[in-house]
């Protein structure tokens, strides 16, 4: 497990969250399940112990792979364009099935950025009309 | 006039702060009609800021903020036209867009830009103008002008020099990369930035919080801290006129205008 993982964790104890030395095991050796708990501990649990809050920005503390990094694409897709999900699929040419411009085409790199805190410059889309080329230029950002 | 409804653009007085609102389709691009109307604006200004404190300038297109000039009105414009015309014409229209970004620039108001969508080449040249841009979460920068063989010529480049570190000009510049509203304020370019659809309402909050302080003081601090860049806004002309009358500049244009790209924009 990678140690970027500390960070959020180290937040998570500052609000009372467990700390990694109370689990028995160095962070960077916690099983995923444990790993998952601690992130998402939260004060409510105290009192409410079935409360698992799973963070909307949950995504940025698992590997993305490839795929999930597809999905999520595909999810931003369809929400900013109101497309149903289930339309769209990752070898899909994104100006066609979506029938946007190049402008709209924008607003999807802008909602990109926001959701994978990435800063992807426009030049690398150059030639890119798939979601699945796109998930991996963002991949190269990650 | 305290509201003008023209062809590009309308303006009203609203609770102490002039409301210039673009609405030239598809995204604001800024022609001979934009300028002449934005030349009325200013004509009318010095007798608008007697009853006003702050000027908000956004846009009511959905499209964006604006696009910048309108490229195909100057594809056409020089279509058989020699080359000493054509750089007269664009001289010409270089020193009244310049007359008019000045007077908004020092007008002795707190000036808000209010953007969203897109605010690229003078969309975010007539933005940077102002005293502080407000942006929509969605909104782009944009200076796309190396791609045509240009330099912006509205006054971008000394003003954004003026505002935000030079490493950031050559940045957007040199690249012709886009900038989201987040990195912008980052960067110092972007005072607030708003939620969507919120641009135009932050704005007004700001210019009601203004409207507390002594309208002579912050016309003093104004004066102090923005000086207009004035030698480096005449060497820009001088830049873009040099640059203006390569043969590579026209090709560029028309490979722009009829271009079928889904992405034109891009270098």
């Amino acid at each position: 497990m990678n140690t970027c993982f500390v960070n959020p964790a180290r937040q998570l104890a500052s609000k009372g969250a467990p700390r990694a030395q109370s689990l028995g095991t160095p962070i960077s050796r916690l099983a995923p399940l444990e790993f998952h708990r601690l992130l998402t501990y939260t004060v409510s649990d105290e009192t409410n112990a079935t409360n698992k809050k799973f963070p909307e920005n949950m995504a940025r503390y698992h590997p993305m792979t490839l795929q999930n990094t597809t999905d999520e694409v595909l999810q931003l897709a369809s929400i900013h364009f109101k497309v149903p999900r289930e339309q769209l699929t990752p070898d899909d040419d994104f100006f066609k099935k979506l029938g946007i411009n190049s402008l709209q085409a924008l607003d999807l790199l802008t909602r990109i950025e926001q959701h994978f805190h990435i800063e992807l410059p426009d030049y690398e889309l150059q030639g890119v009309s798939d979601f699945r080329t796109l998930a991996e230029r963002i991949q190269s950002r990650l | 006039m305290k509201t003008f409804q023209g062809k590009t653009l309308s303006w009203q007085l609203r609770e102490g702060a002039i409301e210039l609102s673009l609405h030239r389709p598809p995204c604001n691009e800024i022609g001979s009609e934009t300028l002449a109307d934005l030349e009325k604006f200013i004509a009318e200004l010095e007798s608008l800021q007697r009853d006003a404190h702050a000027l908000i300038i956004a846009s009511a297109r959905a499209e964006g903020f604006c696009a910048g000039a309108d490229l195909r009105e100057l594809y056409r414009g020089l279509e058989g036209l020699s080359a000493a015309s054509r750089l007269s014409g664009v001289r010409d229209f270089l020193e009244r867009i310049h007359r008019v970004m000045n007077t908004i620039d020092a007008a002795p108001l707190t000036t808000i830009a209010a953007v969203h969508g897109v605010v690229f080449g003078g969309g975010f040249e007539l933005a940077l103008t102002c005293d502080l841009i407000v942006a929509d979460k969605m909104a782009r920068f944009c200076f796309p002008e190396l791609r045509l063989g240009l330099i912006p010529g509205f006054g971008g480049i000394p003003r954004l020099k003026r505002d935000a570190g030079n490493a950031v000009v050559r940045d957007l510049l040199l690249t012709g990369r886009s900038m989201n509203a987040t990195k912008a304020q980052s960067v110092g370019i972007v005072s607030q930035v708003a939620g969507e659809g919120d641009a135009l309402r932050v704005a007004r909050a700001t210019a009601a919080q203004l409207a507390k302080f002594d309208r002579q003081t912050a016309i003093a601090a104004k004066r102090f801290i923005k000086p207009i860049p004035q030698a480096e806004l005449q060497q820009e002309i001088k830049i873009f006129c040099e640059l203006f009358t390569r043969p590579a500049v026209e090709a560029a244009l028309r490979k722009f205008v009829e271009s079928k790209d889904a992405l034109p924009y891009l270098p």
